[in-house]
């Protein structure tokens, strides 16, 4: 009788599991999104949270400009933010393949090594020319870098330099700053 | 026994060809969501390591006996002559070691595969009343001590994140634990010397029977504080070859954690365990008396005096090393302080256990 309990207990086990695994949508739809489209709404969100100074627009009516040095990562996730506005001007996608096509922008997603390469070349842009550098390198911040975009788990997660974006001239709220995982050279 | 497992075996499988199918649901427009709820959004990575390999140092003591919640003296109330309620051999002091290699390896962020291989050694002090004389030589046990060692019960799993929503999420886990421990390891007893004879069930390394091990866990977070409830069942199916089955067990725990620092994140665990007793005797373990009555000689021997209730408080941290390679090893501390001991005794009673182990992605 035992033998048959425990056989019976394993068998609905067994069955309990193929059924939550292949009827989970009655249990509720999962939450969840490809990494790239949640990294631009994530960058999306970081810029409507900070501000710029007013120099760090050359006209009244400049557009805000998203850019990429470098290698793109996003693919086209980044569509998902054009035509949007932001602090009242038109968003610019912009893809820098090199550092000598690089223009002024307010958002800047690179690579460490372009990143490198853009400081050699216009060293005052970087560190004082209100640009938001944002990297998913190891270290990122660390080096310099504003914001980090990394994972906790399977969750986007993010840590931001506070030195490096004060010598930008650029605000990032504190509602933001206590959603970091670590904020570094405060 | 493969032939009565295999319809369960079967729907494990269906179900692992069936899970990589299910139709993922992305909001419409990210951009609409608050930063808060794209922190709390699930992403499909497009790059993770598949693959972890750990190890763990689990270390548990046991000293004193217990007959429900009830302390006993050794000398007075549990040794002594038999067939008065006492044993003539009784265990002091049990030190149980385990090395366990870990590997898993991840098919997509939803499932993943495990397998688990302890090597254990264990260690009992002994006090008996046995004073034997074989061929004009006198053997001794008023104290000793056995010792066993090798290879445990190999395990393998399977986990797959079955719902998940916002900061919650549920997994399921199945595993098998695969009778390769040893269920026949000898040691010298005062059973009969200068003989090795077999050793008691809490020194054999494995449980002999194929054991079905479902868990489930439920987590969630709340800015940087998570929250787990955990239940799990090792459920023995069938007898092993010496003629009994070890005592299914259950398990249900609740875990509280939050990250203090980015490297350290600190967590506490509340759990409950029922281990049911011995299902079968091992006539090897019993030993007659001058009037021919079998008697067993120790309490651990005794199938009756197995498995009980547990509550235990885990306290422990993870700590994370740092960046570059590093930044993918995880170090896990733990130790295990038993809160409440319902035992089926007179049994051993538990002192607290400990747990050392790291674990690399790549």
């Amino acid at each position: 009788m035992r033998f048959i309990l425990r056989h019976k207990c394993a068998f609905a086990c067994t069955w309990l599991l193929l059924f939550l695994c292949t009827h989970q949508d009655a249990l509720g739809a999962r939450n969840e999104a490809e990494e790239y489209q949640a990294k631009a709404a994530l960058l999306f969100n970081f810029a409507k949270l900070s501000s710029w100074p007013p120099e760090a627009f050359s006209k009244n009516d400049s557009t805000f400009v998203f850019a990429i040095l470098g290698p793109n990562p996003f693919g086209s996730a980044l569509e998902l933010i054009r035509g949007k506005s932001m602090h009242g001007r038109p968003i610019e996608i912009r893809s820098y393949k090199n550092v000598d096509e690089f223009r002024p922008c307010q958002v800047l997603f690179s690579s460490p090594d372009s990143l490198n390469k853009l400081r050699q070349v216009h060293p005052t842009l970087v560190e004082t020319g209100h640009v938001l550098t944002v990297g998913q390198a190891d270290k990122f911040a660390r080096e310099g870098g504003i914001l980090h975009l990394t994972f906790e788990d399977d969750h986007l997660a993010f840590i931001v330099n506070l030195g490096s974006a004060r010598r930008a001239q650029i605000e990032i709220s504190a509602s933001l700053l206590n959603l970091a995982l670590e904020v570094i050279g405060n | 026994m493969i032939r009565r497992q295999s319809h369960w075996l079967l729907a494990l499988v269906s179900c692992l060809l069936v899970a990589p199918l299910q139709a993922q649901k992305p909001p419409t427009d990210l951009t609409d969501l608050d930063i808060e709820e794209i922190l709390s959004l699930h992403i499909n990575r497009e790059t993770f390591e598949r693959w972890n390999v750990g190890y763990r140092f689990l270390y548990a003591s046991f000293d004193g006996y217990r007959d429900g919640t009830d302390d006993l003296d050794l000398r007075t109330e549990v040794l002594g002559p038999p067939p008065q309620g006492k044993f003539p051999v009784t265990p002091t002091v049990i030190t149980q070691h385990a090395h366990l290699l870990e590997l898993s390896y991840s098919a997509t962020q939803e499932l993943s595969f495990g397998l688990q291989l302890p090597f254990i050694r264990q260690s009992s002090d002994h006090e008996s009343i046995v004073v034997t004389e074989v061929d004009g030589i006198v053997y001794d046990f008023s104290e000793f001590n056995i010792t066993s060692s090798g290879l445990g019960d190999i395990s393998l799993s399977t986990s797959y994140l079955a719902w998940r929503q916002k900061d919650r999420h549920l997994l399921v886990s199945v595993g098998i634990n695969m009778p390769t421990g040893s269920i026949d390891e000898l040691g010298p007893t005062p059973r009969d010397p200068p003989n090795d004879t077999l050793l008691p069930f809490t020194m054999q390394l494995g449980s002999g029977t194929w054991d079905l091990a479902p868990a489930l866990a439920y987590s969630g977070r709340s800015g940087k504080l998570r929250w787990g409830l955990h239940t799990s069942a090792t459920l023995r199916l069938g007898e092993n070859d010496r003629g009994y089955a070890l005592g299914d067990r259950f398990s249900l725990s609740g875990s509280l954690s939050g990250k203090a620092r980015t490297w350290v994140e600190p967590f506490l665990r509340l759990s409950l365990q029922k281990t049911g007793r011995i299902d079968g005797v091992d006539e090897d373990l019993k030993v007659p008396l001058p009037n021919g009555m079998l008697i067993f000689p120790a309490p651990v021997t005794n199938p009756a005096f197995f498995g009980g209730e547990e509550i235990e408080l885990r306290l422990g941290g993870k700590f994370r090393m740092g960046q570059g390679a590093l930044k993918r090893l995880v170090i896990n501390a733990e130790y295990g302080l038993p809160l409440y001991q319902s035992l089926n005794g007179p049994q051993p009673k538990e002192l607290g256990r400990f747990d050392l182990g790291w674990g690399w992605r790549f």
